[in-house]
């Protein structure tokens, strides 16, 4: 059966995200959760009994949570380098190992983070300049501040994997995020906000368990350290389904404005053995031209 | 192993396919339920206080009136409306889809292709007590994560299952004028006889949906798919560089006259 990639609706995208997780599930759960260590930790410290026991002093404090707030950064970084680039060759049936994997993301880094910070102060200009003129409306109409913020974020919302997946730079990012989601702010809000519901729902899911830590026959200390270790294992396996969304929503737009099934489906046309691009020479893994299409059970 | 598609065959040995709905639309299906339920409960509720005059400060313990009691009310009305209501009533009335699961496309059929009845519905919808299982229907999840059709507990039960709507794709490829069989030579029929079923499927492919593809990027996608099978074919690649398509076009309409030979 022929290896394509197709255009999918708003259902069928959620059921490919999900399918893609839980396919590569275990790899994506250890990248976020050795990337979350940080804040599961920070989480674990301020635990009041653990900061009682402890002991330290505010200084030691503060340097802590600086510390802390350092390794969270260049986690979440590195995670969404690492779970986009593994994302993106995993649904283009390609798997390069992960020593390429870290290969491509390392060079990409730092315009990653240069790329959520100028992202961080559009979006906190826009909110800001807008919340000027709406901010002395009564609450709901107050929100409408948030509107123009939420609209660029959803225009942007694929400039980092555009970063990561195309090694472009940020601006050009930027503008190709622009390009690909021109009438389709609503439907990525959509995806936003089911995406948070999810997320909100699990939140606070995982915190009506609390009455049940505090029956367990242990001491308060351990009951909170579980339960906030509980909480944010809970957080790390709903993170990477974001990344999943976020990859099929770029490649659904790049398929609807770019016929970039087409273009993936001639990469792959057979080629005599001994031309460039012969599989046979270091293309794809499981040889042949056409692997079977994610959506195929034959 | 999920399955992805399931096939019936009617008493009248017509047999047609849906595609089943996998977990991650269900979920999201189900939070736009949930998040439109939450929207009308606040809003009913909110014009019920507007109109019997009870502010939010009287929620207070001792503050209560008869206005206050009124809205707890019709929240616990609307709660068991929405528990065991909503979704039964859409799915009867909605030929088995719900608002959630009409904005993802997606709805619910008997797994035998037989009318969705009264009685599948009931029992499916009954079922989201166990589903339900602690909160937010996790148990519900975890039996559709384990189950090839992605069912949970009321699906098994009342023997139904979640499928996409049915989209047609397109057609045959549209072709340029005989004026342009002129400009282009094609490779011939004996040579076209050497393209596989696959490699014909991305020709045809190509020629289906290049209306699509934006003009500057059509002759480059056009010239990598006319170069290599140039190469396979092994011949001169000069009517390839005069108009890529076209040369397409052509390699597509031969090999489909040598197949009809």
């Amino acid at each position: 059966m022929k290896y394509q990639l197709k255009h999918l609706s708003f259902g069928e995208l959620w059921g490919q995200a999900f399918n893609l997780y839980f396919d590569n599930f275990i790899p994506l759960f250890l990248i976020t959760l050795i990337s979350n260590a940080p804040i599961i930790f920070q989480q674990i410290l301020n635990t009041q009994a653990i900061e009682q026991r402890l002991g330290l002093s505010e200084t030691a404090a503060a340097l802590t949570a600086i510390v802390t707030l350092l390794l969270m950064s260049a986690g979440y970084l590195f995670s969404t380098a690492l779970t986009t680039e593994l994302l993106s060759k995993k649904y283009l049936k390609q798997s390069p190992g992960i020593k390429q994997y870290i290969r491509n993301i390392l060079p990409r880094l730092i315009p990653l983070l240069g790329l959520f910070l100028l992202l961080a102060l559009v979006i906190g200009a826009v909110i800001f300049f807008f919340g000027l003129f709406f901010g002395f409306l009564p609450f709901p109409f107050s929100l409408l501040a948030l509107v123009p913020g939420i609209y660029f974020l959803c225009r942007l919302y694929t400039a980092p994997v555009i970063l990561i997946v195309e090694g472009k730079k940020v601006f050009e990012s930027y503008r190709r995020s622009l390009r690909l989601t021109i009438k389709k702010a609503f439907m990525i809000f959509a995806f936003i906000l089911i995406l948070w519901a999810i997320n909100f729902g699990v939140d606070k899911g995982s915190a009506a368990l609390l009455p049940f830590f505090i029956q367990l026959p242990l001491s308060l200390t351990t009951q909170m350290v579980f339960f906030n270790l509980l909480n944010s294992i809970v957080s790390v396996l709903v993170m990477p389904i974001g990344s999943c969304v976020a990859i099929l929503i770029y490649f659904n737009l790049r398929i609807e404005k770019e016929g970039f099934d087409l273009e993936h489906l001639v990469d792959q046309f057979e080629m005599p053995s001994g031309m460039p691009g012969d599989p046979g020479q270091g293309g794809q893994e499981g040889g042949g031209a056409f692997p079977p299409h994610p959506g195929d059970n034959h | 192993m999920r399955q992805e598609t399931i096939y019936i065959e009617t008493p009248e040995k017509i047999v047609f396919y849906y595609k089943i709905a996998q977990i991650g639309a269900r979920v999201a299906a189900y939070v736009l339920d949930v998040v439109i339920q939450l929207a009308v409960i606040i809003l009913v509720l909110l014009l019920i206080s507007a109109v019997s005059g009870l502010g939010m400060t009287s929620l207070e313990p001792g503050g209560e009136s008869q206005a206050f009691y009124l809205t707890v009310a019709f929240f616990y009305l609307l709660y068991f409306f929405f528990q065991w209501g909503y979704f039964a009533l859409f799915e009867l009335l909605r030929q088995g889809q719900s608002p959630g699961k009409r904005m993802l496309r997606i709805h619910v059929i008997r797994s035998d292709g037989e009318p969705l009845d009264a009685a599948s519905i009931l029992i499916r919808n009954l079922l989201r007590a166990v589903d339900g299982f602690p909160f937010l229907n996790i148990l519900g999840g975890l039996v559709a994560m384990i189950d090839k059709k992605s069912r949970r507990f009321g699906d098994m039960v009342g023997d139904t299952l979640v499928v996409h709507e049915v989209r047609f794709d397109l057609k045959e490829p549209e072709f340029e004028t005989r004026l342009s069989e002129q400009v282009v030579k094609g490779p011939g029929l004996e040579l076209t006889r050497k393209l596989s079923e696959e490699e014909l499927f991305v020709i045809r492919r190509f020629l289906q949906e290049r209306y699509k593809i934006p003009k500057d990027r059509l002759r480059e996608i056009a010239s990598k798919l006319a170069g290599r099978v140039v190469q396979r074919l092994n011949i001169e690649t000069s009517q390839v560089e005069k108009d890529p398509v076209l040369f397409l076009e052509r390699v597509y309409k031969e090999h489909t006259v040598a197949d009809e030979e």
